[in-house]
C-alpha cells in the first residue's frame, strides 16, 4: 500500500541533501546543549520524540509499515523506569536494559503479525497495541499509579557519572538521538536494511531470492520497539512524572509525523522535525485556544508539501503506485524517473 | 443475568450502529481513492456541536440533522475539491497525514467556539423503557438502532440498483476500466466522499443523542469505527456494518462484567485475533493490503 516515501534523487543532490539534514541536526543539538531554562526541557523532549520516531521513520522507509503503536512501546520503557528503578530501586541501565528486551519481545509478535497483516490492517493492529497499553496503564493502578500518575527517579547514574539535572539528560537524549540517527542511516545502507526494504517492497521477490521474510518483519519491528522503549526509557526521567496521557495516541501520532520527515533525507531529519514540531507547539501555546487550528492548518500543509514533493506533481511526475494501483485513472498513470 | 446480557448486548448494538454510519463512510472514502480518512469522527462530532447550537437556535431535532448532514456532506466535498482531488495517486501515508491535519483543525474549532464542556442533547430519539418479557430497553437505543440499520440498507441499495452507485462502485471496483467506459472517477470518488460526510453527520446527532460527546472524542469514534471496518472487512459496506455492530455488542457485554478501563482491550483482541486469522475481515476481498506468507 504504502510506495516509496521519497523522491529519488540524483547521487550528487542526494549527498547534499543528506549533509544539509545532519547540518540542521547538529545544530539542534548544539542548541539543546546551550538552551536555558525552560526551553532545556522543551528541546530535551523533542530529542526523545526523535528516537522514538527514527524508529517508525526507520520501519516505514524499510519494510513500509506504518506503526501507530510507538507511544505504547515509550510507556514500557519509561514504565519500567517508574517500577523497576522507582520502587525496586534497580539502576537505570538494568531497568532501560529489562524494558529493551520486553519491547523486543513485543516486536517480535508484532513482526510476527505483520507477515500476515500489512497496510491499513497493521496500521490498526499497532493502534491496538496502543489502546490496550493505554488500558492497561489506566488498570493497573498498583503498578502504575493509574490515571493519577506517578513520579519517577529524576536522577540517573551512568558508567559511575551521576546525571541529575534536566540539561545533562536532556544533552545526554541529544547525544543518544544523534547516535540513534546515525545508527538508522547505516542499517538503512546496509545489507540488513537491504534484506529490509525488499522484504517491504516485493515480500515474494524477496523471498525468491532468498531473504527470509519472515525474519526481515521480525527485526523491523524489533528495531522499532527497541527505539520506542529507549526513547520512554530517558523521558522518564526528563519529565520526573508519568502519567497515561503522556502516552496516548496523540504521541504516536507525533511520532509518525516526525517518522515521515525523517524518511527524507536522512535520518537526521527527525531530529529536526522534532525539534521544530516542539518549537511549533510551545510557541503556539501564546496563542491560546488558537493553537489548535494553526497546528492543524500547519500539518495539513507539510503533507500536502510532502505529497507534491515526493510524487514530484509540480514537475508533471507521479509516483507508481503499488499493487492497489487499480483505483487509478489512466490519466493518472506516467512512469516514476 | 441474561437479561443484564441482552439489555447490555442491546445498548452496546446501539452505539455500534452509530460507528457503523462512521465506518460505511470511513469504507467508502478508502474504496474509492485509498483515502483513510482519520478526521471522519471528528466531523461527526462538529456535526452534534453544530445540530445543538441549530436545536438551541429553534429548530428541531430532526431539522437539524438534515442540515447538518447535509453541511457535512458539503464538507467532505470541499475537501475532496480543494485537497484529495489533487493528491488521489500519492502514496497513502501523506493523505492520512493530511487528515490528521483536518482532525486536529476540527479538534481545535470545537473547543475553541464551544469550550472542552460535555455535549448532552436532551431526549431525541425518544425515552422510556419498553418491557418485553424481564428485558428493560432503552426506546432510544432501539430508534437509533433502526435508524442506522435503515440508512445503512438505503445506502447499500443505492450502491446497488442505481446508476450512480453502480459508477462510484465500478470507480472503485477499477478506476482504469471504469474510466474507460466513459465513467467519471473523479466523480465517483467526490460523490463517496460527500456521502462519508452525509453519514458522518447523521451518526454524530445519533450518538449526541446517546451519550455525552467531548471535542476530543472524534478520535475515539474514528478508531472504533475503524476497527468495526476492518472486522468486517475494509471496503465493504455491510461488512462495516457487521463489523461495527460486533465492536458495539462486545463493548457493551464488555461494559456490564469488566471494569470500565478494560471494555476496548476485549475489541482489540478480538480485532487481533481476527486479523491474524482473517487479515482481509469478514467480508474483505483476499488479496487487498494483505500478504500472503
Amino acid at each position: 500500500m504504502f510506495g516509496s516515501l521519497s523522491r529519488p534523487t540524483a547521487g550528487r543532490a542526494s549527498r547534499m541533501l543528506m549533509w544539509s539534514a545532519w547540518g540542521l541536526a547538529i545544530a539542534c543539538v548544539i542548541l539543546t546543549m546551550r538552551a536555558q531554562n525552560f526551553q532545556i526541557t522543551v528541546l530535551g523532549t523533542a530529542m526523545v520524540f526523535a528516537i522514538a520516531s527514527v524508529g517508525v521513520g526507520l520501519q516505514l522507509k524499510t519494510l513500509r509499515l506504518l506503526s501507530l503503536g510507538q507511544g505504547s512501546m515509550m510507556a514500557v520503557g519509561a514504565y519500567s523506569q517508574l517500577i523497576l528503578a522507582g520502587s525496586y530501586h534497580w539502576p537505570f541501565l538494568s531497568a532501560l536494559a529489562a524494558s529493551l528486551l520486553i519491547a523486543v519481545a513485543i516486536g517480535s509478535v508484532l513482526g510476527l503479525a505483520s507477515t500476515r497483516v500489512r497496510s491499513h490492517y497493521y496500521i490498526l493492529l499497532t493502534a491496538a497495541v496502543q489502546a490496550i497499553g493505554a488500558a492497561c496503564l489506566t488498570g493497573l493502578a498498583s503498578l502504575t499509579g493509574g490515571a493519577q500518575g506517578s513520579t519517577t527517579p529524576s536522577s540517573i547514574s551512568l558508567f559511575g557519572m551521576h546525571i541529575g539535572t534536566i540539561k545533562d539528560l536532556s544533552v545526554l537524549a541529544a547525544v543518544v538521538a544523534v547516535a540513534v540517527a546515525v545508527l538508522a542511516d547505516l542499517i538503512y545502507r546496509s545489507a540488513l536494511g537491504r534484506r529490509l526494504i525488499a522484504a517491504g517492497a516485493s515480500p515474494a521477490l524477496a523471498r525468491g531470492s532468498g531473504i527470509s521474510v519472515v525474519g526481515a518483519n521480525i527485526c523491523g519491528n524489533v528495531l522499532l520497539a527497541f527505539f520506542g522503549a529507549l526513547a520512554g526509557g530517558l523521558y522518564a526521567p526528563l519529565i520526573g512524572y508519568l502519567g497515561p496521557e503522556e502516552f496516548a495516541l496523540s504521541l504516536s501520532i507525533t511520532c509518525v509525523l516526525v517518522g515521515v520527515v525523517a524518511t527524507q533525507w536522512s535520518f537526521a531529519m527527525a531530529i529536526v522535525a522534532a525539534v521544530a514540531l516542539q518549537e511549533l507547539t510551545q510557541s503556539l501555546s501564546s496563542v491560546g485556544s488558537l493553537s489548535g487550528l494553526v497546528y492543524g492548518a500547519i500539518i495539513v500543509v507539510v503533507g500536502i508539501a510532502l505529497a507534491v514533493r515526493v510524487s514530484g506533481r509540480g514537475a508533471g511526475l507521479r509516483l507508481r503506485r503499488p499493487a492497489a494501483s487499480r483505483t487509478t485513472p489512466p490519466s493518472r498513470i506516467s512512469v516514476a524517473p | 443475568m441474561v437479561e443484564t446480557v441482552l439489555a447490555a448486548a442491546l445498548i452496546g448494538l446501539a452505539s455500534g450502529a452509530v460507528y457503523a454510519l462512521i465506518a460505511v463512510g470511513l469504507s467508502l472514502g478508502f474504496r474509492s481513492g485509498g483515502l483513510i480518512n482519520v478526521a471522519q469522527g471528528d466531523l461527526a462530532v462538529l456535526a452534534a456541536y453544530v445540530g445543538a447550537a441549530l436545536i438551541g437556535a429553534g429548530l428541531s431535532y430532526w431539522a437539524a440533522m438534515v442540515i447538518v448532514s447535509i453541511g457535512a456532506g458539503v464538507v467532505m466535498l470541499g475537501l475532496d475539491r480543494l485537497v484529495f482531488r489533487a493528491l488521489y495517486g500519492c502514496n497513502p501515508v501523506y493523505l492520512i497525514i493530511i487528515t490528521v491535519g483536518i482532525s486536529a483543525i476540527i479538534e481545535a474549532a470545537i473547543t475553541w467556539h464551544w469550550g472542552g464542556n460535555p455535549l448532552v442533547y436532551k431526549p431525541a430519539l425518544g425515552s422510556g423503557v419498553l418491557r418485553v418479557g424481564g428485558l428493560h430497553l432503552f426506546v432510544e437505543d432501539l430508534v437509533a438502532l433502526g435508524i442506522c440499520l435503515a440508512v445503512a440498507g438505503v445506502l447499500g441499495a443505492a450502491l446497488r440498483y442505481t446508476s450512480i452507485g453502480r459508477s462510484v462502485r465500478a470507480g472503485a471496483s477499477d478506476a482504469v476500466a471504469a474510466e474507460l467506459c466513459g465513467i467519471s472517477v473523479a466523480r465517483a470518488r467526490a460523490i463517496s466522499l460527500a456521502a462519508s460526510g452525509v453519514l458522518a453527520g447523521l451518526g454524530g446527532m445519533i450518538l449526541a443523542a446517546l451519550v455525552s460527546l467531548y471535542p476530543t472524542t472524534g478520535l475515539d469514534i474514528t478508531l472504533a469505527a475503524f476497527v468495526g471496518a476492518v472486522i468486517g472487512g475494509f471496503g465493504s459496506v455491510w461488512g462495516a456494518v457487521l463489523g461495527s455492530l460486533i465492536v458495539g455488542l462486545v463493548e457493551g457485554v464488555a461494559g456490564a462484567y469488566v471494569a470500565s478501563d478494560f471494555h476496548s482491550v476485549f475489541v482489540y483482541l478480538l480485532l487481533g485475533l481476527i486479523l491474524i486469522v482473517r487479515p482481509a475481515g469478514l467480508f474483505g476481498e483476499e488479496g487487498v493490503g494483505v500478504r500472503e506468507v
